[in-house]
Order: structure tokens, then C-alpha cells, then sequence
């Protein structure tokens, strides 16, 4: 059975002993309550999700593998605001801080009329400004009123972040010395020095026909490597795949691991973020991973593939007219009771005395 | 265990003892970084007590020459070595493990060696971080020794090998990189009165 809004609104007003005479609780000052109940209790829960129980109460809210491509070593938090738009045919946005933005990356526009759908073509003009083709905006953009976002290059809704894995690509620096290919087998010799593994997933590319392949390996000697085409090593790469065998390849590895936060005061450590160890930043509207060499450089050998981001999103507005709509889709009613409680709570500091709030307290208690 | 495990177990240990490395924000590749330096430690003190280290400890690593000599024969080339628990290693010689290199223990004799032209004897000489060899058909040697931190050894994978270290040394380590490194930064009290609550400072 549905709980929507109107409904909490009722229990809201039974819960602070306000009927339908009293006022007092009006709809605009239900809605301050119980919204800043939500961030609240957010907030309490937040800490706290090491536990399932924790993590049931807001686990609507909260988002877990989503993948993100970072540009730039970056990937922006919160809609871009579009400071100012062009009214005509293929526009430009400015947005009020920089973009990252690459050309072609899939955006989605809000509040600029004419500019729907998911836009592709545009190019950037510079680090706030893209211009779109094949699209004309109309009537008035008030400054600052839109927004756009992009699904997989800018984390829209992010409200706390709760872990990021760092994917990479990695090149092994490994020169192939040899190839011998034949109707049977690939084998490659590569210098003594490698740490390839057999049962490996490794990413070819730089080719002369430009085909990146994956391959698996097996380790056939300390110095040679048997190239297959699937993970049971039971389908040889032979010389009928004629352009997986090229000359000028260069090997790398991807990584798949979690990253630890790196705080300012602690970026004189000498620990750097890499790509096996890899350390966050949050700031600034942005999160991101730079992989640094041995010696503190930032490492080109390393490039970045994917941001796998678990966090909290940003809470659903809640409508208490709305008479439609399930809360329980958002909230647990342990939640909802908790909601209730902390705007009660804040209702009564509003609009009654010291003494009132604390007997509140004592009663309803806040957890 | 491989290293992640091992990282892993030292955490564990460290919050046995009352240390959350998290909230020190002490970092996963520095516990690591801890961990080797104290394993050379526990293993040095086995060396020079000449108790013999179970090979577990050890690694094998494959070499490729370098560069040519630096005076423009092809009588020697040189290897990188990678630095060993007090110059421990096991064995250096031919890839297919068929022959072992001979060490030399002074360049006169290195020295001498490469005047006679005798290149059937394979050996080298320790310079620096770098093995000089002197036999010039010698492309690739394989090393086996007890490397101070495996992670610098190019030839090991972290994700796929195992650490090269005893399971049985590392509760040991574990507790030598606590008392070294973490001891004074643990904030727990002793009960010295036993009333089951931390005795506070006088």
C-alpha cells in the first residue's frame, strides 16, 4: 500500500498534535520540516552505513558500481549551471565554471528551450563554452536557470561519496622482441624483465593497421608469451587473424583497484597516489585520481579508463500534497517514523518554547 | 598471501592493538613499504645468526644486460641487481638453470679474469647496484635471492604472486613493525590497577 506524501503530512500533523483547525502546520512550513528531517537524518545515517540495517533506511538513495569516464583525470560532481546561452540557431552555452567537456560526449540540457534530447554534437570552444550545431534555441534564458548533465562524464546527483574504484590502463613498457605465428599458435618474446602472468587479460594496441586487441596469455618461458583468444586458454591466436600480429604493439595492463582519500595536509606524504594504490580528491565540484610516478611526477604511462563509484544521491523532493506517488520507493518506514520524529522536532523549536522541544525530546526520542 | 592479504593482516594486527589506520590515514603502500623494511630486518637476523631461511622467503628474478662495458670490448656487460637482504642470494647463473655463475669477491681477480680471456668460466662482480659480467654471450641471468623489497623487483607481480614471505614469520613482523613504528602512537592506557578500564595518566 502506497505511503505518499499527503499521507506523511497526516501522520506529521497527528504527531505534533496539529488538526485540521490548528494551522500552526502550515503546508510551506510542513515541507521545511520535513525536508530538512530528510538531510538530517541523511547526514545521521551517512556515518553509519557500514551496517545493513543503516544501509536499508537509505538504500533508495544510494547508487553502487556506476561507472564514470573521467577526462581531464576529472570527473565533475553536480550539474554544470549554464551561466549564460545563446537564443539562435546552433548556440553557444557558458557554463559557470569549467566544463571538461569533450567533444561528442553525451549532455543532456535543462531549462534552455529548444536544446532537448540528448546532444552529442557540439565542440568546445573553450574551457566554459561549447557550441551546439543542428539545434536552435528559443524564447528567454534567464541566467543561471539551466543546468545540464551528462550520465556517464559528470556525477549529477552526487551528494556523498562512499568509495571509488580506479580502472586503468597501464603500459608495461614491454618492447616484443619476436613474433611467430603460424596456423597453431602466436607466441611473442618480450624482455626478461616482465611480470606477466598466465590467465592474464592484456590490452595490445599502436599497430600499424591502429587494431587494439585484448588477448589472454599464457606464459610459456620467462621471456615468451602464447597469446589466446578466451579466458580458458583453450583457443590459440594464429596467423588466421592476420592484424593480431602486428609489429610496434605495445602491452599494458588494466587495474581495477579502490582508491583512499587524499586529504591537503597529507599530500606531503611521500606515499603518492599510483595507479595500484591510488588515492581520491573531492573538491571543487570534482572527483579525481592522478597516478604519480616513484619520484611525485604524474605518470603518462598511466591512463585513466573508468571512475566505478558507489555514493549517496541527492534525496528525492518530497511533495506532501502529493497523493500519488510512494515514499516507500525512496524511504523505509523506519526512515519515515524517523523523518517524522526529527520534524516534529523542528516544528516544535519553530513554534513553541525551550521546555516544549525538550518534553519532545523525552517522548519521541530521536532514533 | 599475496600482497594485498598481507597489507590486510598487518591492518588487522595494528587494530588489534588499538591503531585504525584509516582514521591515521596512514596509507596502504606505506604499511607495505613498513612491512618490508622490517621483513629485511627479521631476516637479516636470521642471516647473521646463520639460520637458514625457509626459500619461501626467496624470489626469483630474470635479468636482461643492460648496456655493453664502458670501454668499448664486448668482454663484460652489465645487470641490474636489485638490492638483497645483507647480499643474500641464492644462486645466479643461466636462465634454464643449468649453470651457475661464479661471484667474484674483488675486481682484481674480476679484473684478471677478463685479461686471461677465459670466457668458459661465467662470472660476475657486484658493482654498485649493477652485477658485471664477464661473459659477453651471456644475454639473460636468472637471480634468486632474498630481495629487501620485492615490490622494486620488476619480474614480480603483485596481483598474481604470492609475497616472498614465510606465513609463519609475519605475526612476527607484524609485531616488530608495531613495536618500531605504531607503539607510541597507540592511545590505549594500560590497566595497570585491573579494574577493566584504562588506568588515566597521573
Amino acid at each position: 500500500m502506497a505511503y505518499t506524501g499527503a499521507d506523511l503530512y497526516r501522520d506529521l500533523k497527528i504527531r505534533t498534535y496539529q488538526g485540521e483547525a490548528g494551522a500552526f502546520l502550515s503546508v510551506p512550513r510542513a515541507n521545511y520540516v520535513v525536508n530538512s528531517a530528510v538531510i538530517n537524518l541523511l547526514e545521521r545515517t551517512y556515518p553509519l552505513i557500514a551496517r545493513q540495517q543503516n544501509i536499508d533506511e537509505i538504500s533508495p538513495c544510494i547508487k553502487t558500481d556506476v561507472e564514470f569516464t573521467p577526462h581531464n583525470r576529472q570527473v565533475l560532481l553536480k550539474p554544470l549551471i549554464i551561466a549564460s546561452a545563446q537564443i539562435q540557431v546552433n548556440p553557444s552555452i557558458t557554463f559557470d565554471r569549467p566544463h571538461n567537456l569533450l567533444a561528442g560526449v553525451p549532455i543532456v540540457i535543462t531549462g534552455v528551450s529548444g536544446l532537448t534530447g540528448t546532444i552529442t554534437t557540439y565542440s568546445v570552444t573553450n574551457a566554459y563554452t561549447i557550441s551546439i550545431t543542428g539545434y536552435t534555441s528559443t524564447g528567454t534564458y534567464v541566467p543561471l536557470s539551466g543546468y545540464a548533465t551528462s550520465a556517464s562524464y559528470i556525477i549529477g546527483d552526487y551528494y556523498h561519496l562512499l568509495a571509488v574504484q580506479y580502472q586503468s590502463r597501464v603500459n608495461l613498457g614491454l618492447s616484443i622482441l619476436n613474433k611467430v605465428t603460424n596456423s597453431n599458435l602466436t607466441v611473442l618474446t618480450i624482455p626478461s624483465n616482465n611480470n606477466i602472468r598466465t590467465g592474464e587479460y592484456l590490452y595490445m594496441s599502436g599497430g600499424i593497421f591502429d587494431e587494439d586487441v585484448y588477448v589472454y596469455v599464457e606464459k610459456i618461458a620467462y621471456n615468451k608469451i602464447k597469446l589466446y583468444g578466451d579466458a580458458g586458454l583453450k583457443y590459440p591466436i594464429t596467423n588466421a587473424n592476420p592484424s593480431w600480429y602486428l609489429p610496434n604493439w605495445s602491452i599494458y595492463r588494466t587495474y581495477y583497484r579502490y582508491a583512499d582519500p587524499l586529504n591537503s595536509d597529507q599530500k606531503i606524504d611521500v606515499y603518492y597516489s599510483d595507479y595500484f594504490y591510488p588515492l581520491y580528491q573531492v573538491n571543487n565540484n570534482r572527483l579525481s585520481i592522478v597516478p604519480y610516478n616513484e619520484v611525485g611526477i604524474e605518470d603518462a604511462n598511466v591512463s585513466d579508463l573508468k571512475y566505478v563509484v558507489d555514493y549517496v544521491r541527492t534525496y528525492p523532493p518530497i511533495d506532501l500534497e502529493d497523493n500519488v506517488y510512494d515514499l516507500h520507493q525512496d524511504f523505509n518506514a523506519k526512515f519515515i517514523d524517523k523523518m517524522i520524529e526529527y520534524a516534529t522536532l523542528k516544528f516544535n523549536a519553530l513554534t513553541s518554547s525551550g521546555e516544549d522541544v525538550q518534553i519532545t525530546e523525552v517522548i519521541g526520542g530521536t532514533n | 598471501m599475496k600482497q594485498d592479504e598481507i597489507i590486510q593482516t598487518a591492518v588487522i594486527f595494528l587494530m588489534q592493538k588499538g591503531i585504525n589506520t584509516d582514521e591515521l590515514l596512514i596509507r596502504r603502500k606505506e604499511i607495505l613499504d613498513k612491512f618490508c623494511t622490517i621483513r629485511a630486518k627479521v631476516l637479516s637476523d636470521f642471516t647473521i645468526r646463520k639460520i637458514n631461511v625457509s626459500s619461501r622467503n626467496y624470489q626469483t628474478t630474470y635479468v636482461d644486460k643492460v648496456a655493453y662495458s664502458d670501454d668499448g670490448s664486448n668482454n663484460y656487460g652489465y645487470f641490474r641487481k636489485y638490492p638483497t637482504i645483507m647480499g643474500e642470494t641464492a644462486w645466479v647463473g643461466s636462465v634454464d638453470g643449468r649453470c651457475r655463475f661464479r661471484e667474484y669477491r674483488t675486481l682484481s681477480e674480476y679484473s684478471s679474469v677478463i685479461k686471461s680471456l677465459v670466457p668458459a668460466i661465467s662470472g660476475y662482480y657486484p658493482e654498485n647496484d649493477l652485477l658485471k659480467t664477464d661473459n659477453a654471450e651471456v644475454e639473460t641471468l636468472r637471480y634468486n635471492a632474498l630481495f629487501s623489497n620485492p615490490n622494486e623487483v620488476s619480474t614480480f607481480n603483485q596481483e598474481y604472486d604470492e609475497f616472498p614471505i614465510d606465513d609463519a614469520l609475519i605475526p612476527q613482523i607484524c609485531e616488530a613493525m608495531y613495536q618500531v613504528y605504531f607503539s607510541k602512537v597507540n592511545p590505549i592506557q594500560p590497566d595497570v590497577i585491573n579494574d577493566s578500564t584504562p588506568t588515566p595518566k597521573a
